[in-house]
């Protein structure tokens, strides 16, 4: 190869990725199950930047109210609007995703790609780490640290979940990578004299990335769930933070507020399915066999949930 | 196929010590009590020892040692009286030898055993309290033997001779090693009593003698303070000096708590934690196993029937219901459940909570199991639903891996009867790689279960860890996570394990994992 050949290749491999990522939007977006999940995300994200303009979840007087005109999911036990509850909620319930989410997919793409192209005592040493934190419930482990350290913020939880859940991803990118460090394109790029670090980065890892893409929207949909779940473990509401688990808490003290069970188990409920709608489509844009079905004019790929080998172990991560 | 199990069998060995180091950083994570490294609460959590290498692992000798060295080099010198007795064996044939300083302070170590050890006469016969010491102990030095004390001990027990407990009580501390062991033998309460009365008047100022002769918990207390504060009483032979490097160190007690069982007392009730934790975790393990093989059997057929009629109608059903399950959180499933059936406050179809109805306890053992699954259909039922879609899932997309293989095709062709492709061909090779996950299920569920016992108020580890939370119970706490970790790692042997038998190409590849 000359030298005087390699900005005009550079370009030609730069716009083939810029089509290949577009190409993935475009049948990303083509299907509907993607579209309302990602609008699921879309108002989530819209509400948690202007809560604070939409709503004041303020203490009142008016304590556990039904639902009415002035008060359109009722009123919790300490007389805040349920509705201006749940639209601050998605401030706290995007952080402990988005934290959550950036660790497991950081620390599982790092180590799994690690662990697998390096091989050797490194990945013995990883792959056993791993299945020791594989055994560890992450429920019991967040509920242990805050009897143990008498601390429970909000990104405390974030921070355990991801420590202990990156393993997931790590399993799944290890996999992928131990397949592109063995294909031929990988051998190609060692053969023209690229280094074991840029072969890594360059043309294995690229290959090996979609695991972790379709596992982070399932991530902070479990992390949200698991903070919900420890505030129905008697966790304390974080001061100046509203949470959908603590709202949802407050079912158990006052039996009669149905709406208190309802509305803020339904915004749980809604935002889990938005980011695992997400996840699905994004499996399926990512998956070459099923994105040559999603040629233009022919119907969208039907066969939710076919597995290839990376969708194999979509473990969720928490519930 | 022997060799492959015990393969397998001996790569669980640095996992559980994996497990046993990420419990030991929660341990580690606990801050320190108040009151400084000697306090009790410091000494029962190991503070006052090394991570993991000691240096100088202390012992009463050592102790002894240090002290001695400090008044020769003219430091003052820290009391060891509380030690008692024990110290006369170590302490009165050097007498004579030591210096001024040191024969100062050894005299002052020895001032409170000497009540007990002398009768009036020789305490007030005796010239000075060196002449004392020696004269002393030339004529008690055949008692303080082990032989010697593990005799009165066995005499004790038996509760034949009046004198053991007197004689006992006067070598004092020396008999708590021989009397603290007495405590594992299988005695009647009598002799039990017995023996916790001389162990509340050697040592008063121990916190389980507040406890008092008559409670249940008091033996176990006193094991675990012997386990804490044994060093301070005892001698190290030559093994043990050179093994407590490591096993005198926050890490080593915590292997030896582990392996022993010796997990400490529960800060809530004061009672044994590795009692409460098989209680408890028969309980936990059983609403999870109850629930993983629920979900598998169900997740079997679905998954098949869905792959076999993919894109039919049952397919998109259970693809749409599967989904919307999959996105529903138990916290929530668990709330509204409790609500609308359990008669909290909807309709009372299944009981609220808890595992029985007190009214039915001196029913017939039917109608008690029959008050035992109405008890648990919902628990086990919220608990369920989430691995039965994950299974199932897993078993639809590999039966549709298998159905598109060549061997299928060729079966087919060949005029095999399509249940018996299913069955010998599809599902053999479909199964392996979900048992596998069915096994990758336990730790999940046994997290998950710690929602749902407090829930539905089950009293299994988690209604008792909720609780340990809110006293601040490190002991339990680091112990349930150790218990549940390792309960996972068995999860996932059970599901390698039963790959291997299964499937033929993992023995070929000599390893139970990809």
């Amino acid at each position: 190869m000359r030298l005087s050949e390699r900005p005009s290749q550079i370009a030609g491999f730069v716009r083939a990725r810029i089509r290949q990522r577009a190409g993935t939007l475009r049948v990303l977006w083509r299907t509907r199950r993607a579209r309302v999940g990602i609008a699921g995300l879309g108002v989530l994200l819209v509400l948690a930047l202007l809560a604070d303009v939409l709503a004041s979840p303020a203490p009142s007087l008016r304590v556990l109210e039904a639902p009415s005109l002035a008060h359109w999911l009722g009123t919790d036990g300490r007389g805040r609007d349920v509705l201006a509850c749940l639209v601050h909620g998605t401030r706290a319930g995007l952080s402990v995703g988005l934290v959550s989410a950036a660790l497991v997919v950081g620390a599982g793409v790092a180590l799994g790609a690690v662990s697998g192209f390096y091989g050797g005592r490194l990945d013995t040493f990883l792959t056993r780490t791993i299945e020791v934190l594989l055994s560890v419930p992450t429920i019991l482990a967040v509920l242990a640290l805050r009897g143990i350290t008498g601390q429970s913020g909000l990104l405390d939880v974030a921070v355990v979940f991801g420590v202990l859940r990156w393993t997931d991803v790590a399993r799944m990118t290890r996999a992928e990578v131990l397949r592109a460090r063995n294909s031929d394109f990988a051998l190609a790029a060692h053969a023209l004299g690229l280094t074991p670090r840029q072969v890594l980065w360059r043309h294995v890892l690229p290959d090996a990335v979609s695991p972790a893409v379709v596992a982070a929207p399932i991530a902070m949909g479990a992390a949200i769930v698991v903070d919900a779940s420890l505030a129905m473990l008697g966790a304390p509401e974080p001061a100046g933070v509203v949470t959908w688990g603590a709202l949802l808490a407050g079912a158990r003290l006052h039996k009669d507020a149905w709406w208190l069970a309802v509305f803020p188990g339904f915004a749980l409920f809604a935002s889990v399915a938005s980011f695992n709608l997400v996840s699905e489509s994004l499996r399926d844009a990512l998956d070459p066999h099923l994105r040559a079905m999603a040629v233009p004019g022919t119907e969208t790929p039907r066969s939710r949930g076919v597995a290839g080998p990376t969708t194999r172990s979509q473990d969720r991560v928490g519930r | 196929m022997l060799r492959l199990i015990l393969r397998r069998l001996l790569v669980v060995v640095p996992t559980l010590v994996g497990v046993t180091l990420v419990s030991f950083a929660l341990l580690v994570l606990a801050p320190p009590p108040g009151g400084g490294l000697a306090s009790e609460a410091s000494r029962s959590l190991f503070l006052d020892l090394p991570t993991f290498v000691s240096a100088d692992p202390r012992d009463l000798a050592r102790d002894v040692d240090a002290a001695l060295g400090a008044t020769a080099r003219g430091l003052p010198a820290p009391d060891l009286g509380v030690r008692g007795a024990v110290l006369v064996p170590l302490l009165a044939p050097r007498l004579a030898a030591l210096p001024a300083p040191a024969q100062r302070w050894a005299l002052k170590q020895l001032g409170p055993s000497a009540g007990r050890l002398a009768t009036e006469a020789e305490l007030v016969g005796a010239g000075d309290d060196l002449e004392f010491w020696v004269e002393l102990y030339e004529s008690r030095r055949l008692d303080f033997r082990p032989s010697h004390v593990r005799r009165l001990v066995r005499r004790l027990r038996a509760g034949r001779s009046r004198h053991a407990a007197e004689q006992l009580r006067v070598l004092g501390t020396y008999a708590l090693p021989e009397l603290v062991a007495a405590l594992d033998e299988e005695d009647g309460a009598d002799a039990r009593q017995r023996v916790l009365t001389v162990l509340t008047d050697l040592s008063p100022d121990a916190p389980p003698a507040r406890l008092g002769v008559l409670d249940a918990r008091a033996p176990e207390a006193w094991r675990e303070w012997w386990f804490v504060h044994r060093p301070d009483f005892v001698v190290f032979g030559p093994i043990e000096r050179s093994l407590s490097a490591v096993t005198e160190t926050r890490y080593g007690k915590w292997i030896a708590r582990l392996l022993t069982l010796r997990l400490g007392t529960s800060a809530v009730d004061g009672e044994a934690v590795a009692g409460k934790l098989v209680s408890r975790g028969a309980v936990t393990v059983a609403l999870a196993t109850l629930a993983a093989a629920l979900a598998f059997v169900l997740a079997v057929p679905l998954g098949t029937l869905t792959a076999v009629r993919r894109d039919g109608f049952a397919d998109r059903l259970v693809g749409a219901l599967g989904f919307v399950l999959y996105s529903l959180p138990v916290v929530w499933v668990g709330t509204l459940l409790l609500r609308a059936v359990c008669g909290a406050p909807g309709l009372a179809l299944f009981p609220a909570g808890g595992l029985f109805d007190p009214a039915l306890a001196s029913a017939s053992l039917p109608t008690r199991l029959v008050d035992l699954a109405w008890h648990l259909a919902m628990p086990v039922l919220s608990l369920a639903y989430p691995s039965l879609i994950v299974l199932s899932r897993h078993q639809r997309s590999a039966v549709l891996n298998v159905i598109r293989s060549d061997y299928v095709r060729t079966a087919r062709a060949k005029g095999v009867p399509e249940h018996r492709v299913l069955r010998e061909h599809v599902l053999r090779n479909a199964l392996p790689p979900v048992v596998t996950l069915a096994g990758l299920e336990v730790p999940l569920l046994v997290g998950t279960s710690v929602l749902v016992e407090e829930l539905f108020a089950i009293p299994g580890l988690g209604r008792e860890t909720v609780a340990a939370v809110a006293a601040r119970d490190v002991a339990w706490l680091v112990a349930v996570t150790a218990a549940a970790a390792i309960v996972g790692v068995i999860g996932l042997l059970f599901g390698d394990l039963f790959v291997a038998l299964v499937d033929p190409r993992t023995r070929r590849a000599g390893g139970g994992r990809r």
